[in-house]
């Protein structure tokens, strides 16, 4: 056994009785074992005594997003048996939403109950009696429909500049290509393409003289190899990471892309759908969302509207329920795709 | 209170999950809100970052309640926060600013002297470590996770945990090395 395998498992406790007289043994011995062992425990020692205070503005900003995700809870169903639990979680995004405004009256409720988590929110700088609650500062989401809101308002500490997360623009109709058939990458399955893997060669599509491309086609179409080149670079590495988020993404990315040149809609279709399934392992419900907006829109490009409505309507859905912003473009396409 | 206080995580959440029960997203919330919080600053290199991850965290116990399978409830927990964070992260870029956190969560320490040398150490080399390495000894260490947790959370086996946690302790052993001194 190697002194890193004894070392390993003294620190782990784990030591046989007799690993551990070989253990003693190459201590008593090695002095360069020994200071290993000593290195090591004051490492140790150091590491546990990182941990960080909590500051009284985190634990104000704690307390009250406690009490703001505390209102958002929907009552107890009305069917279900008290003391024991039931069999369904359903329901509760859509019933029982507390918006900011009782918000407050939670947090009376609360307090009144005992719970730690409210007695924290009162500000010290109260010298009276009857103490204030501080008021916390909401950022209010827009859904388009409130009854199926279901997440607490957003707490806001005061900042410059609140950061807002926002992804990035989603690929338009703007440059139509088609890819050359040698140089087509088959991706019938959306699989792990090489991280190296050439340019796709790209044709302008319906070329006004049918001669040779436009300065603008042309553009787009550079555009396009390189965007997917670099999709495919990010989803390649994506997969030897094991970083499923980050595959969802470029899959869905790759599905975006494919989706406007000819011919490779199918490929289109795949990428998103692995984007979506992805995006549902690893519990991202943004990816998730946006993928299957894509989705619809490539439905609705080829035409199959009741498939469109429906991936649409999912995105949406799933949108509203984790409270993701930008709901209301994908609201707009569904709405556009119905009345006509 | 007490009665909820008494009742695992396991079976708070299912209070919650099943029956809306406020009060267990209480007692879950109380148990484990600074580590999440310190995970999420931590992840996000910024305190308004990680002020919004951490409130899509905690949005989502209730509202994703359905993908808990069993097992662990603060494995499954932190598999959402860190999923929540790497999304941050994808935007951002930030890198782990031990120090920064430091300053940004509150820490009173001393700043002159042997110690605050040593712990400069330890955090620069901590912020150098391989993502890999730096995750399961800030789990352990900060966050007080034990090696099976740690296991669930990163998604790796038991036996690679311990392996990564060891081969991290050497890494940071040698980062130190001109620190040695300090520390013995």
């Amino acid at each position: 056994m190697t002194n890193d395998d004894l070392l390993l498992k003294y620190f782990d406790g784990t030591l046989s009785e007799n690993e551990r007289a070989d253990f003693d043994n190459r201590v008593k011995s090695s002095p360069e074992f020994a200071d290993e062992v000593r290195s090591i425990a004051t490492l140790e020692d150091a590491l546990a005594a990182r941990k960080i205070p909590i500051t009284d503005d985190t634990e104000r900003f704690l307390a009250t997003v406690g009490i703001s995700a505390t209102s958002a809870i929907p009552p107890p169903p009305m069917s279900a048996p008290t003391g024991t639990a039931g069999s369904s979680s359903s329901g509760a995004g859509a019933s029982g939403i507390l918006g900011s405004k009782l918000v407050m009256g939670i947090m009376g409720a609360v307090i009144g109950g005992g719970i730690v988590v409210g007695s924290i929110i009162y500000s010290n700088s109260n010298s009276d009696n009857n103490p204030q609650p501080v008021q916390p500062v909401v950022r209010q989401t827009p859904t388009a429909d409130s009854s199926t809101a279901s997440l607490p308002p957003r707490v806001e500490t005061p900042r410059p500049q609140p950061q807002v997360v926002q992804q990035p623009p989603v690929a338009t109709d703007t440059h139509k290509v088609e890819i050359s058939p040698k140089a087509s990458p088959n991706l019938k399955e959306p699989v792990t393409p090489p991280a190296a893997e050439a340019p796709a060669k790209l044709k302008a599509h319906n070329s006004s003289d049918g001669l040779g491309e436009s300065k603008s086609q042309i553009k787009g179409s550079d555009n396009y190899a390189a965007q997917i080149t670099k999709s495919n670079a990010e989803y390649a590495k994506a997969v030897a990471t094991g970083n499923k988020i980050d595959q969802a993404i470029a899959a869905k990315q790759l599905g975006i892309l494919y989706r406007d040149i000819d011919g490779k809609q199918n490929d289109a279709r795949s990428w998103l759908e692995k984007s979506i399934s992805l995006a549902h392992d690893a519990n991202v419900a943004e990816v998730e969302a946006q993928a299957h907006g894509e989705l619809g829109l490539l439905e609705k490009k080829l035409g199959n509207r009741d498939k469109a409505i429906d991936q649409l309507q999912k995105c949406i859905d799933l949108m509203r329920s984790g409270n993701i912003q930008g709901v209301e473009k994908w609201a707009k396409a569904l709405e556009d795709l119905r009345n006509h | 209170m007490s009665q909820y206080e008494s009742r695992t995580d396991e079976e708070l959440f299912e209070q919650l999950k099943e029956l809306n029960d406020k009060q267990a997203f209480q007692v879950l919330y109380s148990r484990y809100n600074k580590r999440v919080f310190s995970y999420c600053v931590r992840c996000c290199g910024t305190r308004e970052d990680a002020e919004d991850v951490f409130q899509t965290v905690i949005s989502n116990i209730y509202e994703k309640r359905g993908s808990f399978r069993g097992g662990s409830f603060i494995a499954w927990l932190m598999t959402i926060t860190r999923n929540q964070c790497l999304m941050a992260k994808r935007v951002k870029r930030p890198t782990s600013d031990i120090e920064g956190f430091a300053e940004l969560i509150g820490d009173a320490g001393d700043k002159t002297g042997s110690d605050f040398l040593m712990r400069e150490a330890v955090n620069d080399a901590i912020a150098k470590l391989p993502e890999e390495f730096r995750e399961p000894i800030e789990l352990r260490y900060f966050d007080d996770f034990s090696y099976e947790q740690i296991a669930e959370i990163t998604g790796v086996s038991l036996s690679l945990v311990k392996v990564r946690l060891f081969r991290a302790k050497k890494m940071l052993l040698q980062m130190v090395a001109p620190y040695r001194e300090e520390f013995q």
